[in-house]
């Protein structure tokens, strides 16, 4: 409410604010800086930017039909964009205005106006905003040599990507930060885990962003792991890569089967070729490899390469419980969990039993409450009989006289 | 006539012991419907399980639903043999032991026979026999009651949840014999279905404006053997005459009033001894099995009018029910809301055949009209379907078809007790089914097959709504037909 009465105070003083803003914008522009310069002189009109991000559609609109803007169209065009709700404005706007003078990164930011509102309404407050500590942009980006594209990234939160590899590969990790303060201030440090990097890493600075790169050969498991860069001695400017090998889909449901029947165990693999597959039976917490004993009760096979089927032969109870198949990669294992739940065939013959039962029930009652009503009728119905017989006799005795009108009323109703 | 003092149903009884066979049939329905729903749930099942390819599992689907209207005349056949009661516990059983005997399947073609054809012929059983048997019940009150009856419909989405839990439960295999014990049930709901004999349907037809034909002297015993109607009597003449030892009563075959009088005085005996009853269909059947399958129907032109109408109409009306949420899905719109967009469907339809069947027994106009009629805007209603684009649009076409849709279903039931006439309900129902059965037979391979010529699906919506348009046509020649059997 407050925020709505405070909406429409600000409402008369925003078309001033606003062609304040204008002006800046086009300064920003000559200097080929767009979305720092502007809001730099206008740290008000920010913070009414961010309340505007929850409210209603019409104060986008206000600031949006303002006429200056015809001039610039990158920014027209991300302005009325973020006229139409007030997510799009925030993803838009951010991603256009700061990174015009850089092609790829626009591509890149665009790609990342999919993600979460918060990340992108704190960053456009964070951008004019420098004095705040809150404001600090950190972009981090992921590339690998071999292929992929790079993304982007912004929060003022720590930033975590998860990177799955398959085969070794060369790895570069750029992280991107625009601080608030002075560039040279910032201390970069990279991590792997808890370890510190000494080597292999480059800085730069340009414009008002520090990028910083690291390349790693990743050659075995033991250059798997989490990576951070960190801007500073805070906790929270830092960007994590999480390098992993692929993970294995088992089955989420446990599957049923009787006892003496065969079942088919199935391990998959989206979009990799894992060297080997093994298969282990757990019971409790001891992992018993299976088919190391080659005999007939199990049998491994597996029709593409991304995928493992264990057939278990002739069930028992003792075969309950679940089982774990381990895909081997060159850089490292991965698992995934298969239950098999062992029913005997009792189990639903039980619960048949007792409904064809019920059904039995339902069916001697009805026979009875047929016998019952018949029962009743009966005796009733011979007398009427009876009665019926003797005037029938009575009737035919009459003769002609009555099957006369009898033959008449017939014809008429037979009609 | 003379007037008896018992004299139980000299009209039909419209009420009292009809409302148990009208929850008979809606049980009826609930699970022959449901037994359609479910299979899909079944069909993933059975293909990973048998590694089949998707074509040879869903005919064990395509053999279930279009031996439901294939059997039809066997069904007519066997309900003469041994009676309604008979022939639906009959039917009850079939399909019990065939879901019991697929949770022993091996392959596929096990299942087409155990799953498919089994069920397919006991469902068959259970819904003709429950329809013709409400239309004995229910005259006056016939589109009202059958609409009631139909909306069992709406309760099969509660079955496909519950087939959910039981294979999560116990398996396929365990799932399907717990199927079987439940559809168990229809045993004894088929007990229900006490035999009722209306003593001169001729009597009510004459004033009653919703009957079509003429009637004539084997309409007087509205039996449910249109046949021999003169052995008939003389055998029951005879068995009478044995039982009773009323010698007085001498039977002059050559009159027809007495015919008719011995007739009814039969009928009165006989109607609550049950084992006369069935002394007399014994006698019945051996004297009339030559005639069962009544011929006379093909001489008849309201058979014709029918069987188009119901055919084409079945044909039509599969399609666009096939297709929506796959279409749907083509124009962008997610999962969710095209389940939604069913299930709005589902409860509109079972809504509009309750009105429909209620404003046409109110019998303002012929029941054909109000049936012509929505069977028209069904199809003016596909014809335009192609122009819904957007989920606010796709919601339009689907309610407008489920409300036409379910106008015309209700009123089939009461149309073709109406055109029936002579013959009886159970042999036209049977022989109008058998060619009901290769449209349904037919019904989704084509609609498949157009999407694959055109890939798109407004070739099936053209189609179903010039199906619809083309079997309105023939219930315009109604008035025809009648002139024609009058002369």
């Amino acid at each position: 409410m407050r925020a709505l009465q405070g909406l429409r105070g600000l409402g008369a003083v925003l078309p001033l604010l606003l062609l304040c803003f204008l002006a800046a914008l086009r300064r920003s522009l000559e200097h080929g800086l767009s979305t720092a310069a502007p809001f730099k002189s206008l740290p008000v009109q920010e913070e009414m930017m961010t309340k505007y991000s929850n409210l209603s559609l019409e104060s986008h609109n206000i600031s949006v039909t303002a006429a200056p803007f015809t001039s610039l169209p990158v920014q027209e065009e991300m302005m009325t964009k973020s006229s139409n709700l007030s997510l799009e404005s925030h993803s838009i706007s951010m991603t256009a205005a700061p990174f015009t003078s850089l092609p790829v990164q626009e591509e890149m930011m665009t790609k990342s106006s999919n993600l979460s509102l918060e990340s992108h309404s704190i960053s456009m407050t964070a951008m004019p905003i420098k004095e705040n500590n809150k404001g600090n942009q950190i972009c981090v980006d992921r590339g690998i040599m071999l292929q992929r594209n790079v993304t982007l990234e912004h929060s003022n939160m720590p930033v975590e990507k998860n990177i799955t590899l398959e085969r070794p590969s060369n790895v570069e990790l750029i992280c991107q930060f625009t601080p608030s303060g002075d560039l040279n201030s910032v201390n970069v440090t990279w991590k792997k885990g808890d370890k510190l990097l000494e080597d292999n890493y480059l800085v730069n600075a340009t414009g008002g962003t520090l990028y910083t790169q690291h390349r790693v050969a990743v050659i075995n498991s033991k250059q798997m792991g989490s990576y951070s860069c960190f801007f500073g001695e805070k906790k929270q400017q830092r960007g994590t890569f999480n390098l992993k090998v692929p993970e294995i889909n088992g089955q989420n449901k446990p599957l049923i089967t009787y006892l003496g029947d065969s079942v088919v165990l199935m391990c998959k693999c989206q979009d990799c070729l894992p060297l080997n597959w093994t298969w282990y039976g757990g019971n409790g917490s001891v992992q018993v490899p299976i088919g190391v004993p080659v005999n007939d009760k199990y049998v491994i096979s597996g029709k593409h390469a991304n995928e493992t089927r264990l057939k278990i032969t002739q069930l028992s109870e003792d075969d309950q419980g679940t089982y774990l198949c381990h895909a081997i990669f060159e850089l490292g294992e991965s698992e995934g969990h298969v239950k098999l739940v062992v029913l005997s065939y009792l189990v639903p013959l039980k619960v048949f039993c007792a409904i064809a039962a019920e059904v039995v029930l339902l069916v001697a009652a009805i026979l009875l409450f047929e016998m019952y009503t018949q029962k009743k009728k009966k005796p009733s119905d011979d007398g009427k009989e009876f009665e019926q017989g003797e005037q029938l006799k009575l009737d035919d005795s009459n003769g002609i006289e009555n099957s006369g009108p009898r033959h008449r009323k017939n014809e008429s109703v037979g009609q | 006539m003379l007037k008896r003092k018992v004299q139980p149903y000299k009209k039909t009884l419209d009420g009292g012991w009809g409302w148990m066979v009208i929850f008979h049939f809606f049980l009826v329905n609930v699970f022959v419907m449901g037994m359609t729903k479910t299979f899909a749930i079944f069909f993933v099942v059975f293909q990973e399980e048998f590694e089949g390819t998707s074509e040879q599992t869903g005919w064990i689907g395509s053999i279930m639903s279009s031996l439901r209207f294939f059997a039809g005349p066997l069904v007519a056949v066997i309900c003469d043999i041994t009676g309604e009661k008979t022939a639906s516990s009959l039917g009850a059983f079939l399909v019990a032991g065939g879901y019991l005997i697929s949770s022993w399947a091996t392959s596929i073609p096990f299942l087409c026979v155990t799953m498919g054809f089994l069920p397919g012929l006991g469902s068959a059983f259970l819904y003709q026999v429950a329809a013709v048997v409400t239309t004995k019940y229910f005259k006056k009150r016939l589109a009202l009651s059958t609409a009631i009856a139909r909306s069992g419909m709406g309760l099969t989405f509660l079955l496909a949840p519950f087939t959910k839990v039981l294979i999560d439960l116990y398996d396929w295999t365990g799932a399907l014999v717990l199927l079987g014990a439940i559809i168990l049930h229809l045993v004894p709901s088929s007990m229900l279905l006490r035999p009722i004999h209306i003593k001169s349907t001729s009597d009510s037809d004459i004033k009653d404006e919703s009957s079509l034909s003429p009637t004539g002297p084997e309409a007087a015993c509205g039996t449910e053997t249109s046949c021999c109607n003169e052995i008939q009597e003389l055998a029951i003449g005879d068995s009478i005459m044995q039982k009773e030892q009323r010698p007085g009563l001498s039977l002059t075959v050559s009159q027809n009033q007495s015919k008719e009088f011995n007739n009814e005085y039969n009928r009165n005996g006989l109607f609550r001894k049950t084992n006369e009853e069935t002394y007399w269909k014994k006698t019945t059947s051996r004297s009339c099995k030559q005639k069962l399958f009544d011929f006379s129907l093909f001489k008849n032109p309201f058979f014709y009018i029918f069987t188009w109408s119901f055919v084409l109409s079945q044909l039509a009306y599969f399609i666009p029910t096939f297709h929506l949420v796959a279409r749907a899905k083509t124009l962008g719109i997610n999962i969710m809301d095209a389940s939604y967009l069913v299930s709005v469907a589902g409860i509109i339809e079972t809504v509009s055949q309750i009105i429909s069947g209620w404003v046409a027994d109110q019998n303002w106009i012929k029941k054909y009209h109000y049936h012509k009629s929505y069977l028209i805007l069904c199809g003016i209603t596909n014809l335009l379907a192609p122009l819904a684009t957007t989920f606010p649009l796709l919601m339009t076409y689907t309610i407008s078809f489920a409300v036409f849709s379910g106008g015309y279903l209700a009123l089939i039931l009461p149309v073709l007790v109406d055109l029936s006439g002579n013959s009886t309900v159970q042999s036209f129902l049977g022989l109008a089914s058998f060619f009901a059965g290769m449209a349904v037979l037919s019904g989704p391979p084509l609609a498949g097959w157009l999407y694959d010529y055109t890939q798109t699906y407004t070739g099936s919506y053209y189609f179903s709504g010039t199906c619809y348009l083309l079997s309105s046509v023939s219930l315009f020649f109604i008035p025809l037909a009648e002139r024609w059997k009058t002369v």
